[in-house]
């Protein structure tokens, strides 16, 4: 039943693929790569500074760099990586969301302290606290049996 | 430990010799990012006996083909770290091919697919795959993803028989109006039923620029809401406020089985739920100021009374890649053992040839840690570029004082390097 499932599903995919790009012949592609022109530098950037504020044919107010962005990114990333991919590689995002990292993200981008990135300082002592309060935000990048392996020196 | 960058090496060569033979890419670019650190700290292991440890970390992102438009291209990146004249790490060396995979986008940009070892972000899907992946526009409106291999969080479990993830989602989208997408991911582990997913993800557009955001997560294995969270946006000149809404049913939202993790395992079972309600304001009173404020309140069925979070951050700029920052932030759990106090200020100074940074952070807790009741950190830093910006030089020293080290001095020197260059097609023969 699942090998069922599974070649269904990888013989679909190409089908579908196939022929869901014969029928779109119209409207906007995200471009590979945010022109260099805009090439940005070490700071946090708000898009609708060069973009604007219009909601076509990307609404670039949502992906603003606000002050808390780093921690607050989700519900627009979820929307549609693929903006995101337009200026970060995956591996700007893997520095938190990997399979397995050792440097926490903080201290690995250490001088990029305007970012606010998480773990900063004590947080070792701190995330028995913040782990009580709310072990959701903990889950989703230490979740995994190789991703929690920073983990398990303590909780085993 | 096989040397993970030694991967990376192999397969850019081997993918390398295609790409370089193929018509595909006529204009082939390849871009290099080297981020070289080194670390120096002590610790004390409780015996009388000082560690010393000075670990070196090789981050190495390689990008060969189309990258800057349609076509053929290679992307891999992974660390590795070895130990140099340490006694600390028990390891000589640890790394991780974080991803190398081969993606190809027609001048239509109709679609996508990739094919490696590569992180899907997709809905309810957070996971590195080892296998492939598409996306492909149906309508103006609509798109399609799909993605299948194995996972690869679960390659030192069990083994990889019985191994799987696939999934996909599908998204309809009216740029002014809304997108509206449906996600589902199922993982096995030794053909076990780990995980199956659906989940949605909303964005409604409405008039004045008010927008909702929101998304949601449906375990079938449970068969029950594992996580809704939702935020409107309300943006009004100088000020914007985001109320938001979580609730997180334990059960549904963590996982026991072998594709999750101790520090969770227990959460799942204990029939908890938690419910997150705040607001997140802005205010922007000149373009070289910026306010924000984060309140919280976290609500729970079981185990604990609410509490609640608030943070308060103010960023003055005075040039345009500089800024200092002040932040106050105040936990109040419910028990004395859930509070804290933050504060923290920083400075960001950018040079005509580098900067300099600094940053100190002082937490004091209402109830003692081991004996500590605060922790302070202190860093400064400062970095260069050199070559055109192709090298790029941070140095910082690091000092900590909290419940886990006494009088902590840390070094590390960050030597980043950046290799861009662009090999053009070879003439055509008439």
């Amino acid at each position: 039943m699942k090998f069922i499932r599974y070649t269904v599903f990888l013989l679909a995919v190409p089908v579908l693929g196939f022929l869901l790009s014969c029928a779109a012949r119209s409207g906007y592609r995200l471009p590979i790569a945010h022109p260099q022109i805009f090439e940005l530098g070490e700071k946090r950037e708000f898009c609708t500074k060069c973009h604007g504020y219009n909601k076509k044919p990307i609404d670039f107010e949502r992906y603003n760099h606000t002050a808390l962005f780093t921690e607050s990114h989700r519900l627009v990333a979820y929307q549609d990586e693929g903006v995101c991919a337009i200026c970060h590689a995956q591996s700007f995002c893997n520095d938190c969301h990997a399979t397995r990292v050792e440097l926490k993200p903080s201290l690995k981008n250490e001088t990029a302290n305007y970012r606010r990135i998480q773990h900063r300082g004590d947080y070792l002592a701190r995330h028995r606290i913040e782990g009580r309060i709310d072990p959701s935000s903990c889950f989703r990048c230490h979740g995994s049996p190789k991703s929690s392996k920073t983990c398990q020196s303590c909780h085993g | 430990m096989p040397l993970q960058l030694g991967r990376i090496a192999y397969v850019l060569f081997s993918v390398g010799l295609i790409l370089s033979t193929s018509s595909v890419a006529p204009a082939s670019e390849f871009h290099v990012v080297s981020d070289t650190i080194f670390r120096t700290f002590e610790r004390d292991a409780g015996n009388g006996k000082i560690l010393k440890a000075f670990p070196a970390y090789e981050y190495l992102q390689l990008d060969y083909g189309s990258l800057k438009d349609p076509g053929l291209s290679l992307h891999a990146y992974g660390w590795e770290r070895v130990n140099l004249r340490d006694n600390y790490n028990k390891d000589d060396s640890e790394g991780e091919l974080l991803y190398a995979y081969l993606q190809y986008v027609p001048p239509s940009r109709n679609y996508q697919v990739r094919a490696g070892r590569q992180y899907i972000f997709e809905g309810v899907a957070r996971d590195s795959v080892d296998g492939i992946y598409g996306k492909a526009f149906l309508l103006p409106s609509v798109n399609v993803a799909a993605y299948a291999g194995l996972p690869s969080a679960l390659e030192s479990t069990d083994g990889l028989r019985g191994d799987l993830i696939y999934g996909g989602k599908i998204t309809h989208s009216r740029p002014d109006l809304y997108d509206v997408g449906i996600s589902y991911k199922f993982i096995a582990n030794s053909d076990s039923r780990d995980e199956e997913t659906v989940g949605t993800d909303l964005s409604l557009l409405f008039p004045y620029n008010v927008s909702l955001l929101g998304h949601s997560a449906y375990n079938l294995v449970n068969n029950g809401w594992g996580e809704h969270s939702y935020e409107l946006r309300l943006p009004r000149g100088q000020f914007e406020v985001r109320p938001f809404f979580q609730h997180f049913r334990y059960d549904d939202y963590f996982n026991n089985r072998s594709n999750s993790a101790n520090p969770f395992r227990f959460l799942q079972g204990t029939g908890n739920a938690m419910t997150v309600v705040g607001t997140e304001a802005y205010y922007y009173p000149a373009e070289n100021w910026e306010f924000a404020l984060r309140i919280k309140n976290y609500d729970y069925d079981k185990r604990f009374g609410t509490s609640q979070f608030y943070t308060l951050l103010t960023i003055w700029k005075w040039q345009i890649l500089s800024e200092i920052g002040a932040e106050f932030g105040r936990m109040q759990g419910h028990e004395s053992e859930n509070k804290y106090f933050l504060t923290r200020g920083y400075v960001f100074w950018n040079l005509a040839k580098g900067f300099v940074t600094g940053d100190l952070m002082y937490v004091n807790y209402d109830e003692a840690i081991y004996k500590k009741n605060g922790a302070l950190f202190a860093s400064i830093g400062a970095g260069s570029k050199f070559f055109n910006d192709s090298l790029s030089v941070k140095l910082s020293f690091d000092y900590s004082n909290d419940a886990y080290f006494d009088e902590d001095f840390r070094t590390m020197l960050n030597i980043s390097y950046l290799l861009d260059k662009t090999f053009t097609s070879r003439p055509k023969k008439d």
